[in-house]
């Protein structure tokens, strides 16, 4: 009888058991530190990474631009127009379409297109993109023109490829992300949306027309 | 209906029929003086975001000036002017174009020839109907505030202060009633041992004994699991940037910002050029911590410093991985890999990058293998999936699994 009243050892055990899983599930994750690892000589690169720091380098950048007048390999191209209104207009006189683009690269162009033009552009280029109508956010980007209106549909390449190789008024440069045949896609493509768009205007005059002159008949 | 007296519902009738008339007269007398106002507006505003939008806002100062207000700073005439060929109002030798134009370091504004006048006054009109309305207030916006979801929050330790309490409680209370019990059947309370000794008996040394054999079995089976393992791995980043807001708010694409992807080794982390492509325009967050980490992106740009990014996922440097093989080749979707990105405002390392994880997916995963031009030179397994030999190609059927497929 005595024995089953004495329950204060075991709430003391209890309250010690508590208190330590309090202690053991406090140590959660996620963490704010990579934790141990095993062998960490192999597994760090003695060779200076492309973002770490490289102490060899004045401002300890190693990822550096190319020298100066030198190109890398590959598909980039130098670009001979320069960064102001005459080069611009230059460019829109004489940079025209390189041969090797066509019909094909439609799908490229078209997915280059929705990566980088899409979100303010729209899909359709109406300049209604994601962040520019979005109505979860209170401060959408500011409307860029839609590619169909006046100032847009004839503007010719050589202005298009300038445009998103330097950037134009609000719009950044895309040099560094997009290479020389992906800005001719995107360009490409944009001018197909273009041609697309006034053929579908000249043949809704010419059904509008034909209605009238059956009526008139 | 049919127990109302008929002149109340007469009534009735007489005062709405009333009211509805001299709303049509109130009405008819507003519409054509507010109309005429309201149309030039809309069509101002439908112009202004065509023309004028990727230079200038009404508030701030972009590629072109704020224009808030600007019918009061100039005369209409000018404005007019300026705006369709502002070239040749610089010509006439007029002082304020010229200082706007040496203001904005000769960046010229382009002409707009074929705008009327009455194009450009309901641009005008426009911009004065936005100089009036309030600017927008950066507030508070839902899900950028308060304590991180995934951190034990303050209510969390009060409710366990309370449960301590009341477990306090609750003891002294079953001693108080153990006491009354025995007063009842008369019998003397047992000497309670001190607390020192009842601490020291073989039952409780057995216990502390198991309890700290658990522990650090517990500990170091545990800690062996995760050697060299960051699983959920999420460092404070130098920006607090929130890819919740935008790969999935915004629904930027993922290889805007990591272009490199799927052109070389590394995904790469966007330089602060790229950041500006937008916030050169975004200058307000959501709320105002969100402002206060979009100036670090300006503290950046115009020092011309780095941002030091914490790298999250790290590999061994004895592994090889290309991120382009996998993203370009094998189009495997970023989230396969990184979790759903687009629904984490802190990002953190999804999955657990471990070797075994690797061989799974190289084992598991169905090779794109008929449409990829890629997997061209397999030409035997490309003759046993025609034949129907083999229904699915992986990774490990090209040599997926080889050591040094990885290790080199």
């Amino acid at each position: 009888m005595k024995e089953r009243f004495n329950f204060r050892g075991g709430s003391l055990m209890m309250l010690v058991t508590g208190v330590a899983i309090l202690l053991i599930s406090s140590c959660y994750y996620p963490r704010t530190k990579p934790g141990w690892e095993y062998m960490p000589d192999m597994a760090h690169s003695i060779a200076y990474e492309t973002y770490t720091a490289n102490p060899f380098f004045p401002d300890s950048i190693n990822a550096i631009q190319p020298v100066a007048r030198t190109i890398p390999r590959g598909v980039y191209m130098p670009f001979h127009y320069s960064a102001n209104i005459s080069g611009y207009d230059s460019a829109g006189l004489y940079l025209r379409f390189p041969s090797w683009l066509g019909e094909k690269d439609l799908e490229e162009g078209k997915r280059l297109f929705g990566i980088n033009c899409a979100v303010c552009h729209g899909y359709g280029g109406l300049g209604n993109g994601s962040i520019v109508v979005n109505p979860k956010i209170k401060n959408p980007y500011p409307p860029p023109p839609s590619y169909f209106a006046d100032n847009l549909i004839n503007l010719p390449e050589g202005k298009a490829y300038y445009s998103v190789h330097y950037g134009k008024n609000l719009m950044g440069a895309y040099s560094k992300t997009l290479d020389h045949d992906q800005v001719w896609k995107v360009v490409y493509y944009v001018k197909s949306l273009q041609k697309h768009h006034q053929d579908s205007i000249t043949a809704k005059g010419a059904t509008a027309i034909a209605i009238v002159d059956t009526t008139k008949k | 209906m049919r127990s109302l007296p008929s002149t109340c519902v007469r009534i009735i009738y007489t005062n709405r029929f009333r009211k509805f008339i001299a709303s049509i007269f109130i009405l008819l007398f507003l519409v054509p003086f507010s109309g005429y106002a309201e149309v030039s507006a809309t069509a101002g505003e439908k112009a202004f975001k065509q023309y004028c939008t990727s230079c200038h806002q009404v508030n701030n100062k972009l590629v072109g000036p704020a224009l808030k207000d600007m019918h009061t700073r100039r005369t209409e005439e000018w404005l007019i002017k300026w705006i369709r060929n502002n070239s040749a109002l610089r010509a006439t030798g007029d002082k304020d174009a010229l200082a706007i134009y040496e203001e904005y370091n000769k960046n010229e504004m382009p002409s707009f020839l074929s705008f009327t006048d009455d194009d450009i006054k309901s641009i005008i009109e426009y911009v004065k109907v936005q100089s009036a309305a309030p600017a927008t207030q950066p507030g508070a916006a839902p899900g950028t505030e308060g304590a991180p979801a995934d951190q034990p929050s303050f209510w969390l330790y009060i409710v366990v202060g309370v449960l301590v309490v009341i477990t306090f409680l609750l003891m002294r209370t079953n001693t108080v009633l153990k006491r009354l019990a025995y007063e009842k059947i008369g019998e003397e309370l047992p000497e309670e041992r001190p607390l020192l000794s009842r601490l020291k008996t073989k039952r409780a040394i057995a216990f502390y004994v198991i309890a700290g054999v658990f522990l650090l079995g517990f500990t170091l089976a545990d800690s062996a699991m995760r050697l060299g393992r960051s699983k959920n791995y999420k460092p404070v980043q130098p920006i607090a940037f929130s890819h919740e807001l935008h790969a999935g708010i915004n629904q930027i694409n993922c290889l805007y910002c990591h272009s490199s992807a799927e052109k070389s080794k590394i995904a790469g982390i966007p330089p602060v050029s790229t950041c500006m492509n937008c916030h050169k325009a975004i200058q307000q967050g959501e709320s105002e911590a969100g402002t206060a980490e979009i100036q670090k992106i300006y503290a950046a740009f115009d020092k011309n410093e780095p941002i030091e990014w914490v790298k999250i996922h790290n590999l061994p440097d004895h592994v090889y991985f290309n991120h382009s093989q996998h993203v370009a080749v094998g189009k495997i979707a970023c989230q396969t890999c990184h979790g759903p990105v687009e629904t984490m405002p802190e990002l953190y390392q999804f999955t657990s990058l471990s070797m075994g994880w690797c061989i799974n997916c190289h084992r598991q995963t169905d090779v794109q293998f008929g449409s990829n031009n890629y997997y061209s030179m397999y030409t035997e397994l490309h003759e046993d999936f025609k034949s129907g030999k083999i229904d699915k190609v992986t990774a490990e059927m090209m040599g997926g699994t080889e050591c040094q497929k990885c290790h080199y």
